[in-house]
Order: C-alpha cells, then sequence, then structure tokens
C-alpha cells in the first residue's frame, strides 16, 4: 500500500494549484455496493462510481477539494477486518490511492480545516484516533464515550466533537493538545455533530430522544435541545448552511429532512424524502441539500430556496454519507 | 486473516481508562465526583455470589452494565460498586438501589424489603402481574417486561401457538442491537440473552440516572426515574420510560418462532411504532396494563 501511496502524492503534487474542479461534484458512500458514487450538481446524474474494496460509511471531501476520505470496512462489524480503513480517493483520477488503518469498524470521522489530520470514532473500543492525514500515523487515542460515532471539527481545527451513543456524551477534544477537555451529557442515542461555518455553535443530533441539541462552542455548555416532529423525529445527519441560518437535519426512519432555523431554534420545514435517509450534505453556495437515503438506493435534492426536493438521483446500493466537493 | 477484537481490546479499553487523567471538565459535576453509586444484589450466604440475579446471563448482564458505567464514570467522575447485601442488611448497606430476580415470592420479599428500606429496588426478571398491581410498592421499578405486555406482544404479532415473546434476543440487529450483542460476545464469549439484557439495562439505567440527577442517593433517583420527561435508550429504538401508574418500564417486545424444523428467529416486534400524532409512551402503552386497569394503589 506504500506505493499506492507515493503514487497518489505523486498525482497530487503534478495536479495544478489551482483548486480542483470538485466544487461542482457530490460524493456518495455505498454501504452494500462498496463504492462511491460521483454526482455532478449540475446534471444531477451519476458520473462515475469509484470501488473502495469494502463497506462504505464516513464521507469527508478534504478542505482543497482533492480527495474524498472514505471511512471502509467489512460486513461484519466488531470484528478487526482486513478492510477496515480510511480510504483516500484521489479526485482527479477517481482511484483510491492510499489507506490508512485506524482501528477496526471505522464508520464517522473528521478532516482538520488545514486538511493535516483525521479524527476518527472507534466504535467498540471507547476511543477516538487522531491520524496524520499525508501519512496514516496514528497520533493520538483518546478515550471518549461508550460506543463513539459522529465525529466532527471545528472551523478554526480547535475542537474536535465525538458523541457516544451508548454513553448519551459528546466529548470534545482539544486538537492543539490532543486531550478530552470536557465531556457534555446530551439526549438519548447521540449520532452526529456539525458546526457552524463561524465555528459558534455545534448542534448534536440524537436519535431516539428525537432532538437536536445546540451547544456554544466558546463556553462548551448546551444551550438548547430542539425537538423535531415534537420530539418524534429520528434525527441522524446533520449540516449547517454556509452562511449559518439553517440547520437541516435526515430523520432515517421518519424518511424526512427537517429544516431548522439557527436563530429561533425552530423547526420551519418537514420535507418527505427517499427511504431512510443518514447522510446530508449542502453545496458550497448553500443552494442545494442533499441526504443519502439508504433504503431507497438514491440520493434526493433539495432546493434550499424553496424547501422542495427537485431530484431524486439513483445512487449505489445502501448510500450512507453524503459529502460535498 | 479475521480475529475477534474482545479481550484484547476491552483490557487496551481498560487500561486507558485507568490511565485517563481526570478531564479537566467544565462540566463535570461538581462535588460527584466522590459519590458512589452502590448498587446492591441480595446474596443470602452473605457471600460475594450474586445469586438472586437468577442466571449467569443476569450476572454477565449487570458486569457489563458495571463495566460502562465505569467508563463513564472515568468522563465525568464517581464509581460504582455491586455490594453484596442480606435482606436484613438493607437499611445499612447505604445503597443507591437493590437489583434482583427470583420467582414471584421472592421478587415479592425483595420488593417489600426494599420498600421498608426506602431504597429502589429494581425487578430485572419477574413478570408477574400481581407486582405490577395490587402488590405493587412506591419503591419498586419493574425493568422486566409484565405476563400483560408479553401477552399483548404475542396477540399483537398473531403469533402461532409456541412462539414466546422475549425482552431481548442475540440476533437483533437494528438500532444499535447489532453493537451490544457484538460488545456483549466479545467480552464473554455467549450471546446476549433477554436476562442479560435486563441486567446490563437495570444498570445503566441507574448510573445514567446518577449522571443526570447529580446524585446516588435512592431517593433522588426514584425521583428522577418517575420525573415527567425523563427517557432512557436500551438499544431498543424507542425512548424507554416508566409508567407513572406501576413503574413498569415501557418497552418493545419481541415475538420468537417456535423452535421447530427452523432454528428460532425474530419474527415481530410488538408494539407497532408510533402513527402520526401519537408519542412513542403513547404507543409503547399498548403492551401491559392501563392506567385504567391497573390495581396498583402506590403506597411505599
Amino acid at each position: 500500500m506504500n506505493a499506492l501511496r507515493w503514487i497518489g502524492l505523486a498525482v497530487i503534487a503534478l495536479a495544478p494549484s489551482d483548486r480542483v474542479q470538485s466544487s461542482a461534484l457530490v460524493f456518495v458512500s455505498n454501504e452494500l455496493s462498496h463504492d462511491v458514487s460521483v454526482v455532478s450538481v449540475a446534471r444531477n446524474a451519476v458520473i462515475a462510481t469509484i470501488p473502495v474494496g469494502g463497506r462504505a460509511r464516513g464521507i469527508h471531501v478534504s478542505p482543497d477539494g482533492r480527495r474524498v476520505y472514505v471511512a471502509v470496512s467489512d460486513d461484519k462489524p466488531q470484528l478487526a477486518g482486513s478492510a477496515d480503513a480510511i480510504a483516500v480517493v484521489d479526485v482527479a483520477s477517481r482511484k483510491v490511492v492510499a489507506t490508512y488503518r485506524i482501528g477496526s469498524d471505522p464508520e464517522q470521522f473528521g478532516v482538520t480545516p488545514d486538511g493535516k489530520r483525521l479524527y476518527a470514532s472507534n466504535e467498540d473500543g471507547g476511543t477516538a484516533t487522531a491520524v496524520d492525514a499525508r501519512t496514516g500515523k496514528r497520533l493520538a487515542t483518546l478515550v471518549v464515550g461508550i460506543e463513539p460515532e459522529g465525529v466532527a471539527v471545528s472551523p478554526d481545527g480547535r475542537w474536535v466533537y465525538v458523541t457516544s451513543e451508548t454513553s448519551n456524551s459528546v466529548s470534545i477534544i482539544d486538537a492543539r493538545a490532543n486531550k478530552v477537555v470536557a465531556n457534555l451529557l446530551v439526549d438519548l442515542r447521540p449520532r452526529a455533530v456539525a458546526f457552524s461555518p463561524n465555528g459558534a455553535r455545534a448542534f448534536v443530533t440524537a436519535e431516539v430522544g428525537g432532538t437536536v441539541t445546540a451547544i456554544d462552542t466558546r463556553t462548551h455548555a448546551i444551550l438548547m435541545t430542539i425537538p423535531i416532529d415534537r420530539g418524534e423525529g429520528k434525527p441522524v445527519g446533520v449540516v449547517v448552511s454556509p452562511n449559518g441560518k439553517r440547520v437541516y437535519v435526515a430523520s432515517g426512519r421518519t424518511s424526512t429532512l427537517s429544516v431548522v432555523a439557527a436563530a429561533s431554534n425552530q423547526v420551519l420545514a418537514t420535507v418527505p424524502v427517499g427511504k431512510r435517509p443518514w447522510g446530508v450534505a449542502i453545496t458550497r453556495d448553500g443552494r442545494y441539500v442533499y441526504t443519502a437515503n439508504g433504503l431507497s438506493n438514491d440520493l434526493s435534492v433539495l432546493d434550499t430556496s424553496t424547501n422542495r426536493v427537485v431530484a431524486t438521483i439513483r445512487v449505489g446500493q445502501r448510500p450512507w454519507g453524503v459529502a460535498a466537493g | 486473516m479475521r480475529h475477534p477484537i474482545s479481550r484484547r481490546t476491552f483490557l487496551r479499553r481498560a487500561a486507558l481508562i485507568a490511565a485517563a487523567v481526570p478531564p479537566a471538565h467544565l462540566h463535570a459535576l461538581s462535588g460527584h465526583a466522590a459519590a458512589e453509586l452502590r448498587i446492591g444484589v441480595l446474596s443470602p450466604s452473605g457471600a460475594s455470589d450474586t445469586g438472586t440475579l437468577g442466571t449467569l446471563d443476569a450476572r454477565l448482564g449487570v458486569r457489563l452494565g458495571v463495566d460502562e458505567a465505569t467508563h463513564a464514570a472515568a468522563l465525568f467522575g464517581g464509581s460504582i460498586e455491586v455490594v453484596p447485601v442480606t435482606l436484613t442488611s438493607l437499611r445499612a448497606s447505604r445503597l443507591s438501589a437493590l437489583l434482583g430476580a427470583g420467582d414471584r415470592d421472592g421478587c415479592r420479599s425483595l420488593s417489600d424489603a426494599a420498600a421498608a428500606a426506602g431504597i429502589a429496588f429494581l425487578n430485572v426478571r419477574c413478570a408477574d402481574d400481581g407486582l405490577r398491581g395490587s402488590e405493587c410498592r412506591a419503591t419498586t421499578f419493574h425493568v422486566a417486561p409484565s405476563d400483560a405486555m408479553y401477552r399483548d406482544a404475542l396477540a399483537q404479532a398473531g403469533a402461532q401457538a409456541g412462539a414466546r415473546a422475549t425482552a431481548w434476543d442475540a440476533s437483533l440487529t437494528r438500532f444499535g442491537a447489532d453493537t451490544l450483542n457484538a460488545r456483549f460476545r466479545a467480552r464473554f464469549n455467549r450471546a446476549m440473552t433477554a436476562d442479560a439484557w435486563l441486567g446490563w439495562v437495570a444498570v445503566k439505567i441507574l448510573w445514567e440516572s446518577s449522571l443526570r440527577a447529580k446524585s446516588t442517593d435512592s431517593r433522588m433517583l426514584m425521583q428522577y426515574m418517575t420525573r415527567p420527561g425523563t427517557q432512557f435508550d436500551g438499544h431498543k429504538g424507542r425512548a424507554l420510560s416508566f409508567r407513572p401508574w406501576d413503574q413498569q418500564l415501557r418497552q418493545p417486545v419481541y415475538v420468537v418462532s417456535a423452535a421447530g424444523s427452523a432454528p428460532p428467529r425474530v419474527i415481530a416486534e410488538a408494539p407497532v411504532p408510533a402513527s402520526a400524532g401519537e408519542t412513542t409512551s403513547e404507543s409503547l402503552d399498548r403492551l401491559g396494563t392501563p392506567a385504567a386497569r391497573s390495581a396498583c394503589r402506590m403506597s411505599p
């Protein structure tokens, strides 16, 4: 794999210094078909499919848009298997150019804004791992809650939030010191976390609690718990719009996308999407929101100006995550 | 080459937790750090075996719950201890709660003894409706489903004769059941049965209550468990809560096919999920004795 990694680095080194044209692309991880669908925003169509060699779940685009990181595992959770890794996809060549070992059964992770580090949750270990994004070398292993899941890095790279499903907690890592500095109790079964673009707020979804918790990132204090669908929603994926005004929440088991006003913490709309939306992403210009719908094998495209689904795109089998370049 | 992560991961995690310097909690539960959650388990002989939990599975479920409580304590402060007790030493044992199982009479005597001592009793096995009816106690919390809930589940699933209803099954996968089942198997090299789940979830309810109530005092824990809006997660996908009228834990129940030519498997979950406009609690109350028909008059 070292050779591949060097080839990958070479490809990146030879790429033009301006941003690779990934801003118009959306990447979808597919659990069952073991691949990544590349979707053109302009055409609302899959333009390429990249095999990643295992069950693809967490997915992120690097800050420079040149790489896509995908958490890949085998189909048997809780067992360390040969497929367990973060796969690094080169956007230009649409090939896996490196794989990083980050412990068993990787699912969710975050990328620092400088693109230098990845933070991943290790579900079975009750830990989070910091990894050098260039070399794949482990930098730190930190004790977080029980059954850690969602991971997000603050826009300034200072904080890493990790949600833990069994302990109903959020662990806050100081990324400068690689140390857990606070643990917060949130609502039941916290699944995912997203920061506002200015970094002032973090939003944590609680699937069984049916809520989203808003956290003040300066004081690490809980500001408010927002019921989704009167507390009967099943929020999973979450993303904040680039202007910070809207929070989009995918409710897996109710097959809906909730639109929350960040200022008032009110739910403005609940929009039916495909079946079992899990991951959610928004384009950099904030015009479109995408949900990866695990049971209908498609991607719903929401126009944020009308809060209506304007397209449904067939992707791979059991789409899990989605990331906008 | 595959290998179970079980022992290695467990030991690694234990070492990490032991080494973890208590974080500079900005929100640590101040004053809580020294508090010990003391869970009593009846041991008639006075020895340290946890006899009245009934089965080995229940004991292992409790042990996994205690492991996880210890992990949580590393993050939030506090500690947990399982305390062997006798019926006569309950009051002197400074318990946060008593856990117990056994037959109907065994559960009744535990329920009565805990009521006399003024501490919470979590019933993790007895399904008897009478314990939740005319014999109910304000200090008794029924984590195990009732006979009425099991009967309703079988009826709602339209189950064939021979099928049985259960609180948990090792083959469950949805809503995080797969990770819990795998965690139990990795730790003990055996399947997580209903007894094991009930032991685990009872301990989870207690440590979570103590973190949220910021107390290990039995009265404070009971107050938290009965407070309107208090909910728990047991990896069943729906929020669990105690019914105010008989302190039965609301929860989904699974229907397993009878052993026959094919191996038994989960064929249904009851009740069906909440319909539009219905709350989770309302939908879960379609199993078991409703308030209007309850014979429980909550006197301690």
